[in-house]
């Protein structure tokens, strides 16, 4: 069967979802949770580019065009959403010692990662946000998480510039 | 895309294990069920106070909460429906609880542990999109009913009118909604999970909820939908038993 990216992106997301959190939430290593999902490792070197989403301008995508948020309480500093949290809203993950790649504007020295909770994976971080996507968004250049509140704070796109978009987006983007 | 539910043959070793009809040591299995054992639960009518819930018996639990928020959301467009205003703080608190436990924890652990599952297998790939779809369209809709749902804004008929058209297109979407993951979704969420690992979500799921709400968070939460239904005069059952 063909899998779709909104699919392996969701897929993506379980070995996350079960890593963070606290401790006591930690899948054991090993647990054949993580063994069914070929889109679960990081990708070795993703690419973060930009796309037009309507209402809102260009903004920064994944390489597959899903758009990438950013969260407030994470104030350039730490990944803070995790466990159920992170499977609505799934990180931009990279393997350990890799780094993401620029496309299409997007300023490479805006780049980096930050450590992912319980996992030897990174998240990619721009202007020092961590990036997420959204699990709702099943289709690239749509924004249904923008400026939604959940988990605790809004969520925004953000530009190439580093600059965060708080409007909502309109119709068409959603 | 077909729905494929596989009943689950539950309800006959459940019986068996709550009344400790079943051997002592019985294993749990997929089930998830702490084993009441007959040798130190002589007689034991009941599951221990500490038996950690299945997943799948945790999210239809949360489903409860949800049905009952529902009920409450109808209760309120029946209201308007009548010319009346709604109390903003039910209409509040009620929004509240779906925005923190059922759209910011309860669909977390469904889009985390749940469908990603599903997906992988394959199975009711088309159901869980659209599954996903509703939980962004929902939280649209909470967002504005919690902007709406203020004494100064529910005082504007057309306010009232779009706060009424809101609540209904949610019960209307979470009642199949609800209803479908029941049925189908998490029985075969349950049949595609390894025993050992269904077990383990049972108690993630348990541990999550209390590090994110307390330790008494499901008691909370029917207690604050309790109130909430007290307000609007809908809390008493017998009421709703059909006359004659
Ligand atoms: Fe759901
Ligand atoms: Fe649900």
């Amino acid at each position: 069967m063909r899998r779709s990216p909104a699919i392996a992106v969701v897929a993506a997301l379980l070995v996350t979802a079960t890593a963070c959190g606290n401790g006591q939430n930690e899948a054991p290593s090993g647990d054949s949770s993580t063994a069914q999902h070929p889109r679960s490792s990081a990708s070795a070197s993703p690419v973060i580019r930009t796309v037009t989403v309507p209402g809102l301008g260009r903004v920064l995508a994944n390489n597959e065009g899903f758009v990438l948020y950013m969260f407030p309480p994470d104030k350039q500093a730490k990944v803070t959403c995790t466990g159920p949290c992170a499977g609505t809203w799934p990180p931009a993950l990279v393997p350990a010692g890799a780094n993401p790649r620029a496309a299409g504007g997007v300023r490479t020295a805006l780049l980096g990662t930050v450590a992912q909770p319980g996992s030897d994976a990174r998240v990619i971080t721009y202007n020092r946000w961590p990036l997420y996507t959204y699990v709702a968004d099943l289709k690239p250049r749509t924004a249904l998480g923008q400026a939604l509140d959940l988990n605790g704070g809004y969520w925004y796109v953000l530009r190439s510039s580093g600059e965060i978009v708080r409007t909502a987006a309109s119709p068409a983007g959603r | 895309m077909t729905d494929d539910p596989q009943p689950e043959k539950r309800s006959t070793r459940r019986a068996l294990l709550i009344t400790g009809v079943g051997a002592a040591g019985v294993l749990a299995g997929a089930a998830g069920t702490k084993v009441v054992d007959a040798r130190t639960h002589p007689g034991a009518a009941t599951a221990p106070a500490d038996a950690t819930l299945p997943p799948s018996e945790d999210l239809m639990r949360e489903h409860g909460v949800l049905k009952r928020v529902l009920l409450i959301y109808r209760a309120m467009d029946d209201q308007i429906a009548a010319g009346h205003r709604p109390p903003a703080d039910a209409l509040a608190d009620a929004a509240k609880l779906i925005h923190d436990f059922i759209e910011g924890f309860h669909e977390g652990l469904e889009e985390a542990y749940v469908f990603p599952r599903l997906q992988a297998a394959g199975r009711h790939v088309d159901t869980v999109r659209t599954l996903l779809t509703q939980h962004a369209a929902g939280r649209r809709i909470t967002q504005r009913v919690l902007q709406s749902a203020t004494t100064a804004k529910l005082r504007s008929a057309a306010a009232r009118q779009a706060t009424r058209r809101d609540l209904a297109s949610f019960v209307r979407m979470y009642e199949p909604h609800e209803a479908r993951e029941d049925t189908v979704i998490f029985p075969t969420f349950r049949a595609i999970t390894p025993a050992a690992q269904f077990v383990r979500l049972g108690e993630q799921f348990a541990n999550m909820e209390a590090d994110r709400f307390g330790t008494n968070s499901f008691t909370d939460m029917v207690t604050t939908v309790a109130q909430i239904e007290r307000s609007l005069g809908i809390d008493n059952l017998a009421d709703f038993t059909p006359a004659g």
